[in-house]
């Protein structure tokens, strides 16, 4: 099992990048991180997440691609996986 | 730039835009039975009843209803701009609009001087209503970006160029001078360029990235350009009235009239270029009608801008003269039929199907949240099929095609041109019309 899910979107246009990351997220097992990349913050999914029980976190890299990492708020193990994420991902003074 | 503030919660019910949408196209249509009803008398000048009942119809039934209707719903769910009681808003604004249309097109016909004055009193309370309403939900945005900046700008001269309508409305009553043709070119400027162009313009900045999958626009053009026509259209207003007050200085407002309408020109042709080479580097090419329709406005901006500068280098050699006329009015055409009409059409296919899309999505959701078994959204690209978005340019090419011969010459062309407009708004109602019947067929369903 993958533990990292990478979503990647930046060439979609909308909707479809929110029905791909709905229906992974669907599909998201314990401890697994599903990692999106998106060329702007998407607003729309952030809405959804609470009501889904997910847990997110956004950061924008030097390239100005958004990396939007998600995972289920009562699973520790994924959480902790994230933030290694986080930590290769965004350069700090870019991270949310 | 990036989308902030995107909301499903805060979009108003689906009735609120709709109502505007498929309004629009009647009133397409209704300009169009004009044109085939008056033929060439209707195109002889800019003056006729028929022309000016026709240019109302289009740009007041069909533009503005379709910004009206489209800023209603788009400010909530892409600027957090909520409206107060949006169901209120929209029947206020909806009932006084569209009496005020019809009533302003009959006094144009008939020339009754009692239906311009009641025309004056419902659009004014009609545009009241929306500036209010609007201009309100603006000022409390949660996202300040620049195409809010540019919005506020656009409603700022739609007020101008309705106090302007007003007056000369007044002046078609004969209780006053009628202010021709300097205060009509300064309403048709604040409302062309002004409410409309720079509206367009401002949403550009946003569904040309995200719709074409383009790189952004330049960020010295998104801050600067709308402020920039606005200034502009400022110092362009005072000229008018300066060479109407102290006519003593020609020269004087002559090189601020230059000055004002070349910077504009520039700006706009600025604004053409960097569309068309954002489209042309864009990232994912794939067949989009969407993007067919930009390229034509485009093209359509740039020649309209050539074509205006041709009139001026014409009045100022005073040759050949016979030029002038054609040369004004297929400015006019381009600008009106070519740039708006199809950046228009363009977006308001994608504003129906993502609207339609955006309250299924939100329909199934509180399905789900309520225990309920939920059902399969449509794709966004199924709600208006493709195969109707394609008939639908091809009809556009084809008014497109018609009405520019019909300017130049109406006794051949212009009941043909009614015709081929006729059948473009009525395609126009008939895939809107089915968009919405999808809606209500997957509502009552769920």
């Amino acid at each position: 099992m993958n533990r990292e899910v990478i979503l990647d979107t930046c060439l979609l246009e909308p909707p479809e990048p929110f029905e791909l990351a709905l229906k992974e997220l669907q599909q998201l097992q314990a401890g697994q991180v599903l990692h999106m990349i998106h060329r702007r913050a998407p607003q729309l999914l952030y809405e959804q997440l609470p009501q889904l029980g997910i847990a997110t976190h956004t950061c924008q890299s030097a390239a100005l691609v958004f990396h939007i990492l998600m995972w289920k708020q009562v699973d520790t193990v994924a959480e902790v996986y994230s933030q290694q994420l986080i930590n290769q991902l965004c350069v700090p003074s870019s991270c949310n | 730039m990036q989308l902030s503030g995107l909301s499903l919660q805060q979009a108003p019910p689906v009735s609120v835009p709709f109502r505007f949408f498929l309004s629009a196209p009647v009133f397409g249509m209704l300009a169009a039975v004009l044109l085939i009803w008056w033929g060439d008398e209707a195109l002889g000048s800019r003056w006729t009843p028929a022309m000016l009942a026709i240019t109302h119809a289009l740009v007041l039934g069909f533009f503005t209803s379709i910004m009206f209707g489209a800023m209603q719903q788009m400010l909530p769910v892409l600027a957090g701009a909520v409206i107060t009681r949006p169901r209120l808003v929209a029947w206020l604004l909806y009932l006084s609009w569209m009496t005020g249309v019809v009533t302003l097109l009959l006094a144009f016909l008939v020339k009754k001087s009692g239906l311009f004055a009641a025309s004056i009193v419902l659009l004014g309370m009609a545009v009241l209503v929306f500036a209010w309403a609007v201009g309100t939900a603006l000022m409390r945005a949660s996202s300040q970006s620049q195409s809010l900046r540019g919005m506020k700008l656009a409603v700022l001269a739609l007020l101008l160029t309705l106090v302007l309508g007003m007056v000369l409305a007044w002046g078609h009553t004969g209780n006053m001078i009628l202010l021709r043709p300097w205060g009509t070119n300064l309403h048709l400027m604040w409302g062309l360029v002004g409410w409309v162009g720079m509206l367009i313009v401002s949403v550009a900045w946003q569904v040309v990235p995200m719709f074409q999958i383009t790189k952004e626009y330049p960020n010295y053009l998104v801050q600067w350009l709308a402020p920039c026509i606005f200034g502009l259209l400022l110092i362009r207003s005072f000229v008018s009235l300066g060479h109407f007050g102290l006519p003593h200085y020609q020269w004087l407002w002559q090189l601020l009239s230059l000055f004002a309408e070349g910077l504009v020109s520039l700006l706009f042709i600025a604004f053409a270029l960097q569309t068309l080479r954002l489209q042309h580097y864009r990232r994912r090419k794939i067949k989009d009608y969407h993007i067919h329709y930009w390229q034509l406005a485009c093209g359509s901006l740039l020649l309209s801008v050539a074509c205006w500068w041709g009139a001026i280098l014409v009045a100022s050699w005073q040759w050949p003269v016979w030029l002038l006329e054609p040369l004004h009015l297929l400015a006019v055409t381009f600008f009106v039929v070519g740039f708006v009409m199809a950046v228009m059409t363009a977006m308001l296919y994608k504003i129906v199907a993502f609207l339609i899309w955006l309250h299924l999505h939100n329909i199934n959701t509180q399905l789900q949240m309520a225990g309920k078994s939920g059902t399969t959204v449509p794709h966004m690209k199924t709600i208006i099929s493709n195969v109707y978005t394609k008939i639908q340019f091809q009809t556009y090419l084809l008014a497109l095609g018609v009405i520019l011969p019909a300017v130049l010459w109406p006794v051949q062309f212009a009941r043909l041109a009614g015709v081929a407009w006729f059948i473009f708004f009525a395609m126009m109602a008939l895939n809107l019309g089915r968009a919405l019947s999808l809606y209500r067929r997957f509502k009552m369903a769920s």
